[in-house]
């Protein structure tokens, strides 16, 4: 029980790695077993307590126009995402649902059992598999590689013009500048944009209605003014692009 | 404006079923609450503010997933915006940074504003009162102004040893008061 008390103690002092908070909070929203239960009683006990602490800040008045800015990157997100914007019931919180917006959230235990052996873009890759368990399987799949080939995002593009993105490091751009998702459906035409994310999260995105995605199909992202690019084409640096491949 | 039965809560639910203007009505609640609490993180108003916008993202992302039975919606979302800053403490540490004196400065300013206005009726101040000064000082200075323990270390010119003893004494001490 000890160990419970000590990371639910480092987890409300905020001495947790992002990582390891949202394996935390992965098990306290979906508890799979007594330790998950107890883990998420003793959070929110110690967050309670702990709160009081939060109520003796000193308000600071927000800059004018910050809700517009909000608003502004609320809309880019929303562009092509729908994650609790499409009007329907949240989803329910159970095993298979801990995907929602947290990049490390769907580690569930096999998180704690790689972590010392693997690198962070193994456990999300690692993650995004262990998912393919609850949620269809997809018709491709694409890491995309950096300029200096290293792996910056998984691409899953399913039959039905959706697609999950997860991004295997953090490529949040400056501001309110966007990320924006593209493929290029016929490899001597144009790109096609699939979609706007405000940051590197992990998310569901569904693009325009175009054929089923083919084997080799190029996916890339790449930076965006705010709204995404004003031409319809990429303008922006590349962060990362990959060719698709039919999962076995 | 937030009418009296529309309370945190219910805005929350309301979020989560894409109302924008229940998130605006939190963001008209919350925001200046939350940028205090990222400033006694960050020490920039620029910085402070970007934490609370993450914030908003992440609760209007998330206000599905939010469960009353888990705490209340304001020491939720404080939750969020305190870790936000924390996040962007650790990602930009030193770039940028005010001069480590007066960071020094506002970051002790914090820690002590905090603890002489914290709610003396409350529980958390009665359990805090009973542990010594120092090993107190630094569950302060990693819940409300963020710091590791390394950093808390450094900045009471300690062994990183005797700081995690401290913390863990009473963290203890605290775990069989609050209990």
């Amino acid at each position: 029980m000890s160990e419970t008390h000590d990371l639910a103690e480092a987890y409300v002092l905020g001495q947790l790695e992002p990582e390891a908070r949202a394996e935390v909070e992965a098990r306290i929203a979906a508890p799979a077993d007594a330790a998950d239960a107890a883990l998420a009683a003793e959070v929110r006990a110690l967050s309670a307590d702990w709160h009081a602490l939060d109520l003796t800040a000193e308000p600071a008045p927000m800059a004018p126009g910050a809700w517009e800015s909000l608003q502004t990157r609320l809309s880019a997100e929303r562009g092509r995402t729908a994650p609790a914007a499409s009007g329907a019931a949240p989803p329910p919180l159970r095993a298979g649902a801990r995907t929602a917006a947290r990049p490390a959230a769907g580690t569930g235990r096999g998180w704690k059992r790689l972590a010392g052996a693997a690198t962070a873009a193994c456990i999300a890759l690692a993650a995004a598999l262990t998912l393919e368990l609850f949620t269809p399987q997809p018709a491709v799949m694409a890491i995309l590689l950096d300029d200096d080939g290293g792996s910056v995002a998984l691409i899953e593009a399913f039959d039905d013009d959706s697609l999950r993105v997860t991004p295997l490091e953090d490529f949040s751009p400056e501001g309110a500048q966007v990320l924006q998702i593209w493929t290029k459906p016929d490899a001597d035409g144009p790109p096609v944009s699939l979609g706007v994310l405000g940051r590197a999260m992990r998310a569901r995105v569904t693009g325009p209605d175009l054929p089923r995605p083919e084997s080799g199909q190029l996916y890339e992202i790449t930076v965006e003014p705010p709204g995404g690019s004003p031409t319809g084409l990429p303008t922006g640096p590349i962060v990362g692009k990959g060719l698709a491949q039919r999962p076995l | 404006m937030v009418r009296e039965d529309d309370d945190l809560e219910s805005l929350l639910q309301r979020c989560a079923s894409g109302d924008e203007r229940a998130l605006k009505a939190l963001f008209d609640a919350e925001a200046s609450r939350m940028k205090g609490i990222a400033m006694r993180v960050l020490h920039r108003s620029d910085m402070a503010e970007e934490a609370v916008q993450e914030a908003f993202l992440q609760i209007w992302r998330n206000a599905g997933r939010f469960d009353p039975a888990l705490g209340s919606a304001r020491a939720w979302m404080c939750t969020i915006v305190r870790f936000r800053a924390i996040d962007l403490l650790r990602s930009r540490p030193q770039e940028d940074a005010l001069a480590p004196e007066d960071l020094d400065r506002l970051r002790e300013a914090a820690v002590d504003h905090a603890w002489e206005t914290l709610d003396r009726e409350g529980r958390l101040a009665g359990c805090l009162q009973a542990i010594e000064a120092a090993p107190r000082r630094s569950l302060l200075l990693s819940y409300v102004v963020g710091l590791t323990q390394e950093e808390i270390a450094g900045k009471l010119g300690r062994p990183l040893g005797t700081v995690k003893s401290w913390m863990r004494r009473a963290l203890l001490s605290l775990r069989e008061c609050l209990g």
